[in-house]
């Protein structure tokens, strides 16, 4: 609600409440921000949060890691990688036979596509690798390849192609309008809901892969899921929003230091409320705390997210996540 | 005697004072009315150059002494002035503006390399570049090092930044760097008379005095034109990138500009020279009702309505897309970078056309034109 009533422009909560109450006689340029720019931002925000939580969580857990998030895999970085190609190779427009795309449509598609070529990839590899560590090995040289093809293009590219990439790059959940909101909903949501549907096996990995097996897991159908839900819920995540950093990491952490349990049945609905708040905060901080009113999403998630890092890095033998 | 040697020593004190304050002062200020971070001095047959550093006016950003090749060099050389003989035989030149200037000044035989080619597309420069005559260095925060002292070029002509860190390996090559900080310049006529030193480095400042005399002519005169004008539409500008607006600061190049060109700019009051991010709702409080929008992007396909609208829907909800009074300059296919700086009139005139139809005769758009559906 706060992210509805406080904005850079000031509108009292009378008008807000107002404009959602559908009353007439409010200032038009109200009506046009709360309804069309605010929501849309505030459910972006939401669900963005959620997903990437839920995505962190669950990367986590598949890999025994506490330090793997979303970003992890190199599907952040693949959605990079096609954005990349569409802004600073050719010029902002995707062209497929006789359709032509500009705008935040190709970037959209652009990023889309590249965080699914590279989860495909993934998944190729886990039904071929066994080892869990070794993915991982793998889901960041693809990052570092993505990484290097990404500096290339922008060695390369003109200074407005290198700037605008440089603005998605910071993430923003502004970029949704509302009429773009409801397929980013559903296909979050969806994610969300094959994340729930997986949370049975997410508490037998946690007693280890031998045990899972004992269990009844078949554990490359699951990886292969986890990964399929995972890619889902970023891919959407980042062709909207952008690359988000951070929340993914750090909202699982804040989670289980919160509940003090492993218990996915309780942890990823806990997971995907806290998501949700951070990102709804850190949108809060970045609209209505500086005078512009534009500062990136990316330069306030670290400031909350570095510190709970480098505490659990130093408390690992105390927190005891994945034994 | 104590008496006469005291007497001695100071007169010989205050005379050398006055034999080098006379050498830095110059003979002569060449008169430049516009400029704010540019002085030219007259020195008998040289020319001292102090270019004002724009981020901390009380400081030199470099200062140059321009010697004719056929003059020999002063004893007394003003303290870290760089010697530039001039006219300037073989230069590498960083900006596409400042290779455009050169090319319309016909001094395009004496550019000896260019940085960035794709952003060139100037006739000239590029029958150049085709025949090999001017030789690509590749990109300009990373110059091919090599290259550059290949062609023996007298100066490099680049443009400086704030706190640029220095420019690395290019220091060292013991080419002088002049230092083209014309794009600070926060008056359009303050940056066109920037082309009095180019042409002073190349040699054809006769044709320059003229060429700046015209376009200021011209430019004031459609000023004149605008002061008269009671009523000026409300004018908003650009897009957003990401979820960030950038608008021109209201004492910017660009502010000056639509100011000229008679329009009710609507960050005007913002106390800054460069651009401002803001967001959708602070633009869109501001500028829902503005009569007039013109949008600067680059992009291989052009921009319509129905893609404005596709690309952001609360686009839609301005007065100015509802009239169908956008105007958009694509970048990409039109040379706005290279053309605007020292062509001033020509996009004063343009803008005027825009904001104030029927003031000025019919003429085809360089830069804006009409969005399509």
């Amino acid at each position: 609600m706060f992210n509805v009533v406080f904005g850079s422009v000031s509108i009292p909560f009378s008008g807000v409440w107002d404009v959602l109450c559908g009353e007439s006689g409010v200032k038009p340029s109200w009506s046009v921000i709360v309804i069309e720019n605010r929501i849309p931002q505030m459910l972006t925000a939401t669900l963005c949060g959620a997903a990437l939580a839920v995505s962190g969580l669950m990367l986590q857990t598949v890999f025994s890691n506490p330090l793997a998030g979303p970003s992890i895999l190199g599907i952040n970085t693949g959605a990079s990688l096609g954005v990349a190609i569409i802004m600073l190779m050719m010029g902002g427009t995707l062209v497929g036979g006789q359709y032509s795309f500009s705008g935040f449509i190709a970037v959209l598609m652009a990023a889309f596509g590249g965080s699914i070529c590279v989860m495909g990839i993934i998944m190729l590899f886990s039904s071929v690798i066994k080892s869990n560590m070794m993915l991982l090995i793998i889901g960041i040289m693809i990052g570092y390849v993505a990484s290097s093809l990404i500096s290339l293009l922008n060695f390369f590219a003109t200074a407005e192609g290198v700037h605008s990439y440089m603005i998605w790059g910071m993430g923003n959940f502004g970029g949704v309008s509302l009429d773009q909101l409801p397929f980013f909903s559903i296909a979050t949501i969806v994610g969300l809901f094959g994340a729930t549907l997986l949370i049975k096996p997410l508490n037998a990995l946690l007693l280890g892969d031998r045990y899972a097996e004992n269990l009844g897991i078949n554990i490359k159908v699951i990886r292969n899921l986890l990964l399929l839900v995972t890619g889902i819920l970023t891919a959407t995540t980042t062709a909207y929003c952008g690359p988000i950093a951070f929340i993914g990491l750090v909202c699982p952490h804040i989670a289980r230091l919160l509940l003090g349990t492993q218990n996915h049945n309780i942890l990823m609905p806990f997971t995907m409320c806290v998501g949700a708040i951070v990102a709804l905060a850190c949108n809060l901080v970045a609209t209505v705390f500086t005078a512009s009113g534009s500062i990136p999403i990316n330069a306030i998630t670290p400031i909350i997210g570095a510190p709970i890092i480098v505490y659990i890095i130093v408390n690992q033998k105390k927190i005891h996540y994945f034994n | 005697m104590k008496r006469c040697i005291v007497i001695f020593i100071l007169l010989f004190v205050l005379f050398s004072c006055k034999h080098n304050g006379s050498m830095v002062e110059g003979d002569k200020t060449d008169t430049l009315s516009y400029a704010r971070f540019l002085k030219i001095e007259i020195m008998g047959d040289s020319k001292y150059v102090t270019i004002i550093n724009p981020w901390d006016t009380t400081k030199i950003l470099s200062s140059y002494l321009l010697v004719p090749i056929k003059s020999d060099v002063p004893d007394v050389v003003p303290k870290s002035a760089k010697i530039l003989r001039t006219p300037l035989q073989k230069a590498v030149v960083f900006s596409s503006v400042h290779c455009a200037l050169l090319a319309d000044l016909n001094a395009v035989n004496s550019i000896g390399g260019i940085c960035d080619k794709e952003y060139i597309s100037h006739k000239a420069i590029k029958d150049g570049l085709a025949s090999g005559k001017i030789i690509d260095v590749g990109n300009s925060m990373s110059p091919d090092v090599e290259k550059i002292i290949d062609l023996n070029a007298g100066a490099i002509l680049l443009s400086p930044f704030e706190n640029g860190g220095g420019y690395g390996r290019l220091e060292t090559l013991g080419i002088p760097i002049v230092e083209c900080a014309d794009y600070m310049e926060t008056t359009p006529l303050g940056r066109m008379e920037w082309i009095k030193f180019y042409a002073d480095l190349f040699g054809c400042r006769s044709e320059a005095d003229s060429v700046f005399s015209t376009v200021e002519k011209r430019y004031l005169a459609l000023c004149d034109l605008t002061s008269s004008i009671t009523k000026k539409p409300k004018l908003m500008c650009d897009l957003m990138l990401g979820s960030t607006w950038y608008v021109a600061g209201g004492n910017s190049y660009m502010a000056k500009f639509f100011d000229d060109a008679g329009a009710d700019y609507l960050w005007s009051d913002l106390d800054k020279t460069g651009s401002v991010p803001l967001n959708f709702e602070l633009v869109f409080d501001r500028a829902a009702d503005a009569d007039v929008w013109i949008v600067k992007y680059g992009a291989v396909t052009h921009l319509t309505y129905s893609s404005l609208e596709t690309m952001y829907q609360p686009y839609s909800r301005f007065k100015a897309f509802k009239d169908h009074n956008i105007f958009a300059c694509n970048t990409t296919y039109c040379p706005y970078y290279e053309q605007v700086p020292f062509h001033p009139d020509v996009y004063l005139e343009e803008l005027i056309g825009i904001l104030h139809p029927g003031v000025l005769d019919n003429k085809e758009s360089v830069f804006f034109s009409p969005l399509s559906d």
